[in-house]
C-alpha cells in the first residue's frame, strides 16, 4: 500500500527533472554540505540520508521550501522550481550502495 | 668548584658578588653601579650556579619528562640550564613553533601519559599565544604546568623589545581558566609554588596552572643553597562521595526500570573503565559514553552511545558522570530559531557526581546551562564508583530480565552504523566513513590510540575500542587548533609504550599552527595523521546557509570565506616541506588503504607520516 502511494504522489506531482543538471544543483546549492555529495547524509547528526529511495516528490518539495527541524528553507526566489526538479531527478538516479555485509572492512567485530 | 668554594669566589669578586647576591627580585643595585664595580673587580662575569639550575631540579623534582616551548629570552637563562644543567633528559626541551601549539602538546600528553608535561612561554607575546590553547585545557579539566618568563624589575630590563615582552602581572591574562598560579620572589618560594602549583593542579579538578619564572631569579647565583629545599610531593586523594548521598543515589537508580547511564569525563585511567562496566553491570543499564575520556568499551552490550536521544527521551532515571552539559542532554534548542523542546520526561529522576560546582568562574560561559536534579553529589566519579556500585549490590535488583532485549538493541545498533558507513562507499570525495573504516583496517592488529574522538564519530561507532588509551576525548573548548598539536603530544606520551598513535586530521585545524609538523619530525614522534581534507571550515559553510535561509537569501554563497580552496592546498607537500613523511592528495577511495600501510610502516620505525584525503564535509 505504501509503494501504491509513492508512486501516485511520485507521478502525479512531480516535475520533469535532468539528472545531470541535477547534480550541479545539488552541488551548487550546498545541498551536499550537509548530506554528502550521493545523498548518504553526513556524520554527527549534521544531514540526513536522502538517498537510495529518497521519500515523494510532495513530501521532498515540501521539506526543501518550509522545513521542519534544523535545515534551513530553500524558498522559490533562491532555489528555481526548476532547480528543484532536477535536484530531486538526481537525488532518485542515486543507486544503492553495496551493502554493509558485502564489504569486508565493515566486518568490525 | 663546590658551591661552598663558587660562593667564596664570587665574595671575593666583590663587584660582581655585591651586584648579582640580590636573591630577590627587586635588587636596587643600578647598571652604572655594576659597570663599575665590574671594572674593578677585573674578572670574566660568570655564574657558575644560576638560579635556573635550582628550577631544573625543582622541575626535575616532579617528574616531568619534558617541556614544550617557543624559545624567548625571558627564559633564556630557564633554556640554556635545561639543555646544559640537566642535559636536556627529564625535562626534555620540545621545540615548538607557537606557544598555542606547546601548550596543546601538553594537553593531548597529559590524556595519553595520565601526568602533566610543562610549558614554558615568553612574558606577555608568548602568553598571549597560549591563552587560546591554555582555555581548551581548562574546559577539558587537564592538568597542565604553565611557566612563563618575565622580568619583574624594571631597573634589570634591556631597553626596547624586553619592556614591550614583560608585564606586571602575567598571569592576568589567564586567571580566567587557570586553577592557580604565582610569581615567585625568590628561589625557595619558586620551589614551594611550582610543587604547590603541581599538586593542585593534579587534584581533580583538575586544571593548568602557572607559575612565572623572573629573569633575574633564573639568571643571577644561587645564594644560599644550603637554604634552599624542595617541598616533598604527595598528591591528594581525590575527592569521594558523601556516603549518605551515595546511597540515596543507589537507590534511586535501583527502583527505576528504565534507568540510563551518561559519562563523560569519569576514568583517568583504565581502573576507571573496569569500574564504569562493574557499575552498567549491576544495574543492567545501558551506557551513553559522551566521549570526554574513554570511559566504557564500546564492545560491551550495555555501550548505546549513538542511541542517547532515544534512551533519555524513555529513561525513568539518568545517572550523570561528570557531564559539562546535563541540561542539554535533557533538552534541546532548535538551530537557528532557539526554540526549546524537552527531550526527557518531566518527572525523570537525575542524579549528578560532578566536581563541576567546586571549580566555575564568572567570565567564561564554559559552565552551561543550569541543571536542576534531584540529587547532587560533589566528588570525584573514578573514586566514588566503588561506593556506588557497593550500595546498588547490596539493594540488589537489578533488571537482568531485560538482559536479552539489551542485547538485540545494541547489534541492531550495531547493524545501523555499518548499513550507514557503506553509504557513499566508493564516492569520491571519499566518504568519512570508508575513511574510518580504512585507517581501522591498519590499525586492528595494533595497540592503538586515536588522539581526538567523539561522540557519534564514526571512530566511535564503528570501532571495537576496549582500552582507556584507545580514544583520547577532544579539546574540551572546542577551540579551533587543538586536534594536530594534541595528537602530537599523545604520540609522544605513547612513543615508548608501543602504542601506534593516530589522528583524522581537520584541515583547518591543521592550518592554525602547522609547523607542529616540524616538531613530529624534529623529535622523531610516531604520528600517523590521516587528512580529513574536507577543503573548508565545513561547520561554518552550514553556519552560513542557515543563517541565509533565516534571512531568506541566497545559499550558493556559503562557501565564500568559509572554503579552503583556489588554491587547494596540498598538505602532502606542507609535511614534506616540514621533514614529515606523506602521501597524497588522494581522492580514489581504494588508494587509502595501501597509503596508510606505507605510512603505518614509517610511524613504526619511529617517524611520524601523514596522508592527505580529500574527503566529504562530514
Amino acid at each position: 500500500m505504501k509503494w501504491v502511494f509513492v508512486l501516485f504522489v511520485g507521478t502525479a506531482f512531480s516535475q520533469d527533472g535532468d539528472v545531470k543538471r541535477g547534480q550541479a544543483a545539488f552541488l551548487k546549492y550546498q545541498c551536499y554540505t550537509c548530506h554528502g555529495t550521493v545523498g548518504q547524509g553526513a556524520e554527527r547528526g549534521a544531514g540526513p540520508k536522502l538517498a537510495p529511495n529518497p521519500f515523494p516528490w510532495a513530501g521532498f518539495q515540501f521539506q526543501v521550501r518550509t522545513p521542519r527541524q534544523d535545515m534551513p528553507a530553500y524558498r522559490r526566489e533562491h532555489l528555481p522550481d526548476q532547480d528543484l526538479a532536477d535536484i530531486y531527478a538526481y537525488v532518485r538516479s542515486i543507486k544503492p550502495s553495496p551493502s554493509a555485509s558485502a564489504i569486508p572492512l565493515l566486518k568490525i567485530d | 668548584m663546590d658551591n661552598e668554594a663558587r660562593r667564596s669566589f664570587l665574595k671575593g669578586a666583590a663587584a660582581i658578588g655585591s651586584t648579582l647576591a640580590a636573591n630577590s627580585v627587586v635588587a636596587q643595585s643600578s647598571g652604572a653601579e655594576k659597570e663599575k664595580k665590574s671594572k674593578a673587580a677585573g674578572v670574566a662575569k660568570t655564574i657558575a650556579r644560576p638560579g635556573s639550575d635550582f628550577m631544573v631540579d625543582v622541575i626535575r623534582s616532579l617528574g616531568i619528562d619534558y617541556i614544550a616551548s617557543n624559545p624567548a629570552s625571558s627564559f633564556r637563562s630557564l633554556h640554556e640550564s635545561i639543555v646544559n644543567y640537566g642535559g636536556n633528559r627529564k625535562p626534555e626541551f620540545i621545540t615548538c613553533m607557537h606557544e598555542e601549539s606547546s601548550v596543546a602538546i601538553a594537553h593531548g600528553y597529559y590524556k595519553a601519559a595520565g601526568k602533566p608535561m610543562a610549558m614554558l612561554a615568553h612574558g606577555s607575546v608568548g602568553i598571549q599565544h597560549a591563552a587560546m590553547a591554555v582555555y581548551n585545557a581548562w574546559c577539558d579539566r587537564v592538568p597542565v604546568v604553565l611557566m612563563g618568563g618575565n622580568f619583574m624589575d624594571a631597573a634589570q630590563r634591556r631597553p626596547g623589545v624586553e619592556w614591550a615582552h614583560c608585564s606586571q602581572n602575567p598571569a592576568a591574562l589567564l586567571r580566567d581558566y587557570i586553577k592557580w598560579d604565582d610569581q615567585p620572589a625568590s628561589l625557595q618560594h619558586f620551589a614551594e609554588s611550582t610543587v604547590r602549583a603541581y599538586k593542585m593542579a593534579m587534584t581533580p579538578p583538575m586544571e593548568p596552572v602557572m607559575i612565572v619564572a623572573d629573569g633575574m631569579l633564573q639568571e643571577e647565583p644561587i645564594e644560599d643553597e644550603k637554604g634552599l629545599s624542595i617541598p616533598k610531593l604527595a598528591l591528594s586523594a581525590p575527592p569521594q562521595g558523601e556516603s549518605g548521598a551515595v546511597r540515596e543515589a543507589a537507590k534511586i537508580l535501583s527502583s527505576h526500570e528504565n534507568v540510563v547511564i551518561i559519562c563523560e569525563r569519569v576514568a583517568r585511567n583504565q581502573e576507571g573503565v573496569k569500574l564504569m562496566v562493574e557499575l552498567a553491570e549491576a544495574l543492567n543499564a545501558p551506557v551513553v559514553d559522551l566521549l570526554g575520556r574513554m570511559n566504557f568499551p564500546t564492545t560491551h552490550y550495555l555501550c548505546r552511545s549513538s542511541d542517547g536521544r532515544a534512551l533519555v527521551r524513555d529513561a525513568d532515571a539518568i545517572l550523570f558522570l561528570e557531564v559539562a552539559d546535563p541540561w542539554g542532554q535533557l533538552n534541546s534548542i532548535s538551530d537557528p530559531h532557539h526554540e526549546y523542546r524537552r527531550v526527557a520526561k518531566a518527572d525523570v529522576k537525575t542524579v549528578h557526581v560532578t566536581l563541576a560546582d567546586q571549580l566555575m568562574k564568572s567570565n567564561y560561559q564554559d559552565m552551561q546551562r543550569f541543571c536542576p536534579v534531584d540529587i547532587s553529589i560533589s566528588a570525584d566519579c573514578q573514586a566514588t564508583l566503588p561506593s556506588l556500585i557497593e550500595a546498588i549490590r547490596k539493594i540488589g535488583n537489578p533488571k537482568f530480565g531485560k538482559t536479552e532485549a539489551l542485547r538485540k538493541e545494541y547489534l541492531q545498533m550495531k547493524a545501523r552504523t555499518r548499513e550507514a558507513a557503506a553509504l557513499a562507499w566508493d564516492a569520491s570525495p571519499v566518504s568519512t566513513a570508508r575513511l574510518h573504516a580504512e585507517l581501522w583496517n591498519v590499525l586492528k592488529n595494533e595497540n592503538w590510540c586515536l588522539a581526538e574522538s567523539r561522540n557519534g564519530s564514526w571512530a566511535a561507532r564503528l570501532w571495537p575500542a576496549t582500552q582507556h588509551h584507545n580514544f583520547l576525548g577532544q579539546s574540551g573548548g572546542a577551540g579551533v587548533g587543538y586536534i594536530a598539536p594534541a595528537a602530537v603530544g599523545a604520540a609522544l606520551a605513547n612513543k615508548d609504550k608501543g602504542i601506534v598513535t593516530a589522528v583524522v586530521q581537520p584541515d583547518g585545524d591543521l592550518m592554525y599552527a602547522p609547523g607542529v609538523l616540524w616538531t613530529a619530525a624534529h623529535h622523531r614522534i610516531p604520528l600517523l595523521s590521516v587528512m580529513h581534507n574536507n577543503r573548508a571550515y565545513h561547520q561554518e559553510v552550514m553556519h552560513l546557509q542557515k543563517m541565509a535561509g533565516l534571512h531568506n537569501r541566497r545559499m550558493d554563497t556559503a562557501r565564500i570565506g568559509t572554503a579552503i580552496e583556489d588554491p587547494n592546498i596540498d598538505y602532502a607537500k606542507l609535511a614534506q616541506a616540514q621533514g614529515v613523511w606523506a602521501e597524497g592528495p588522494i581522492t580514489d577511495p581504494a588508494k587509502i588503504g595501501p597509503a596508510l600501510q606505507r605510512a603505518l610502516a614509517v610511524v613504526k620505525k619511529g617517524e611520524p607520516a601523514l596522508v592527505d584525503v580529500v574527503t566529504q564535509g562530514r
